[in-house]
């Protein structure tokens, strides 16, 4: 093995190189568009951009964020001030063309690669914009103050709570030192209690027996909520975080047009530009956005759903245990961003990088599938988990084995190895935790994965077997019409 | 821009690290302050400890006699006063909760009062007595006899005769972490007196 680590200059270089190469809405990728249509993504996620600012700043004009208003300033702008309604469904289905274009460019940059070449910085900057449109998406519901609106916002802000069960393992200092810890007054949530007793949130689960709970969940929740409950300073919060993020976003890419001379629109305004605002228009005359129920915190609607783009989440809310959907949460974007810094080659064609298209479609599918399961009403954190992992797993072996395929004459020991690796690192990322101090068992106790090691890894590693077995008989079956080829020609 | 780096910036560089971190530390104690109020001056420290607890508003009763045989049960609302970061400073929120008579048990009190709140994710749950109704909604069949409460939201499901470390209502079906928050209650005479909630929870 020979690793070297960077010098100073060379990861300063690294660092500058990504700055220099900064792009927001494809203006370095005019040139491209005229062979590759998916780089005009990038001017109409602008567009899409700009059209909900505008549309949004007419809004603000009648808009009172008070909880016993909202509701009320919603339906004068629907029904009583001229062309409200359509406003107000252009704000909206602006907002989701956003999304669309955000997560269409995503799997654009994916695909053809933008992130080579020391670009990975575009990614990151797609992303939060994409990110930016999830949040604003979130805080604009709950400003109608309908009973979707309450009711994700409930099930959104509860979920940063299980971070509380985010403890610290201090297991490895011993439990003297912990004692010592703890007499000292290091905050735990049950304070008083003994180690031997065991202390804190973490031991509601019977977690760990030793741990500090930093307590970031609660503080979260009161942060986003501006207290302990969903009520007035809620949509206080809500209402400036909304206008606030677009803003500084807006005062970021303006500065970085004007002082780097680039155009913010590459595309003709007749007719792409005139196109997509009739269409975000149109779409708005002809289904308009919906009023919803006024909110109620007495009863919860049923079905509960939340706006389309959160469906897949909240169908996995349904699958795995809320301290590890919490986990997944923060791990999917985490696995988004870092995963252009592990595709290394120079290949550019997406069907000689497999790995990276086979995660590409896993994703798809799974926030398809979860979206469709949703609506249908289809969860039973019985009997669905496995299927859905073992599926996930199953695209993402076969990229490994074209990868296998592609790089070296296929050696079923080394895709062993790499699958492994992946495993380990990748999606059964979950359940390396225990390896790294927690133990998370026992709070698995309710799903599939209570099997123990032995039924996780059959369920990890099934998938591999079964297509080993498919490699061996696909083979076999080839290497017998080419020997028969052989014989005849013989 | 320069890629090289020589010794003099080197060592800017190491310098600059104590000294942008002790400005910003002394930017992170007051800015947490302001967007939690009620932490207290000393906010890194304040911030790790437990929320502002809620209180009650207003107790309520009723009459053993209205509970004449296990199983039946009453729902209610419990109003609650809430932390609120506004220059009201509270605001008084409804808990929808349900009292229900239970079999009699040894060591455990003849009523369960629980809220409503969903512990997972703060959907309103009810009681469903029809034991046809949970296997046919909510993916669990009951034992012969055996009463639950489930919640229709991600369909967890919860027996008021079991156990978890929590007390009484232990799930049994569905991906909820824990029992229901519990209410606190008294018997007085011949009346159930509910006085307050167990902390937890978004309301």
């Amino acid at each position: 093995m020979n690793i070297k680590l960077p010098t100073l200059d060379q990861a300063l270089k690294m660092v500058t190189d990504r700055l220099n190469n900064v792009d927001f809405f494809d203006e370095t990728y005019v040139s491209k568009q005229k062979d590759n249509i998916w780089y005009k993504l990038g001017p109409l996620q602008w567009l899409t951009w700009i059209v909900t600012i505008v549309t949004g700043a007419l809004l603000v004009m009648f808009y009172v964020p008070t909880a016993e208003q909202a509701y009320d300033t919603i339906i004068v702008i629907q029904e009583h001030i001229p062309f409200g309604w359509l406003i107000r469904g252009m704000h909206k289905y602006g907002a989701d063309a956003f999304i669309i274009m955000c997560t269409l460019k995503m799997y654009r940059m994916f695909i053809c690669a933008d992130y080579k070449n020391n670009r990975e910085l575009n990614l990151w900057i797609c992303f939060f914009l994409l990110l930016l449109g999830f949040y604003s998406g979130l805080s604009g519901y709950l400003l109608i103050w309908n009973q979707r609106a309450f009711w994700a916002t409930k099930v959104f802000a509860t979920f940063p709570g299980y971070m509380d069960q985010f403890g610290i393992n201090l297991a490895f200092l011993g439990e003297t030192m912990v004692d010592k810890l703890l007499a000292l007054g290091v905050p735990t949530s049950l304070p008083g209690t003994s180690v031997a007793t065991g202390a804190g949130v973490l031991l509601d689960m019977k977690l760990l027996n030793k741990f500090i709970n930093l307590n970031l969940g609660m503080t979260t929740q009161q942060i986003l909520l501006g207290g302990s409950a969903i009520g007035q300073a809620t949509i206080t919060r809500f209402y400036s975080m909304h206008m606030a993020l677009s803003t500084i976003g807006l005062i970021v890419t303006e500065l970085y047009f004007y002082s780097n001379k680039k155009k913010r629109f590459n595309l003709p305004w007749w007719p792409d530009g005139f196109l997509m605002i009739a269409m975000i228009a149109s779409v708005a005359m002809i289904f308009p956005a919906e009023m919803g129920a006024r909110a109620n915190p007495a009863v919860t609607p049923l079905p509960i759903l939340s706006d389309w783009y959160f469906l897949a989440l909240y169908q996995m809310y349904k699958y795995i245990e809320p301290v590890l959907a919490t986990f997944v949460t923060v791990l999917i974007p985490a696995t988004v961003l870092f995963t252009p810094f592990f595709d290394t080659s120079k290949e550019m064609n997406i069907l000689k990088r497999p790995v990276i298209l086979s995660l590409n479609i896993m994703g798809a599918l799974n926030a398809i599938a979860f979206s469709v399961l949703i609506i249908l009403n289809i969860a039973n954190i019985n009997v669905d988990p496995p299927y859905w992992i073992f599926g996930s797993t199953m695209i993402v072996a076969v990229g490994i084995y074209f990868s296998q395929l592609q790089y070296a004459k296929i050696n079923r020991w080394k895709l062993f190895l790499t699958y492994t690796v992946f495993q380990f690192l990748y999606l059964s990322r979950i359940h390396t935790v225990p390896y790294f101090g927690f133990n998370l068992d026992p709070i698995l106790g309710k799903t599939f994965l209570a099997d123990g090691p032995w039924g996780r890894m059959w369920v990890f590693y099934g998938g591999f077997f079964l297509l080993l077995v498919a490699v061996y008989i696909f083979e076999n079956i080839a290497a017998a019409k080419t020997s028969k080829v052989e014989a005849k020609a013989a | 821009m320069s890629n090289k780096l020589d010794r003099r910036d080197f060592i800017k560089a190491i310098l600059a690290v104590p000294v942008i971190g002790g400005f910003a530390s002394l930017f992170i104690s007051p800015f947490i302050r302001y967007l939690k109020p009620s932490s207290g001056p000393l906010a890194t420290a304040e911030i790790f400890k437990r929320p502002d607890k809620p209180s009650p508003v207003q107790e309520i009763r009723f009459a053993i006699s209205d509970f004449p045989e296990p199983w039946s049960f009453k729902y209610f609302m419990f109003q609650e006063t809430n932390r609120e970061y506004t220059s009201v400073g509270e605001q008084i929120k409804t808990i929808p909760g349900a009292i229900v008579k239970t079999l009699k048990a040894e060591g455990k009190e003849d009523f369960v009062v629980f809220s409503r709140v969903c512990p997972h994710l703060g959907c309103v749950f009810n009681f469903v007595p029809v034991e046809d109704e949970v296997a046919a909604g909510y993916n669990y069949k009951p034992q012969p006899g055996q009463k639950v409460f489930a919640c229709p939201c991600h369909l967890s499901v919860y027996d008021p005769m079991l156990d978890d470390s929590k007390g009484r209502g232990k799930v049994v079906s569905g991906p909820a972490p824990r029992s229901p928050f519990k209410f606190n209650f008294e018997i007085e005479g011949s009346e159930i007196v509910i006085r307050s909630l167990e902390s937890g929870g978004i309301s």
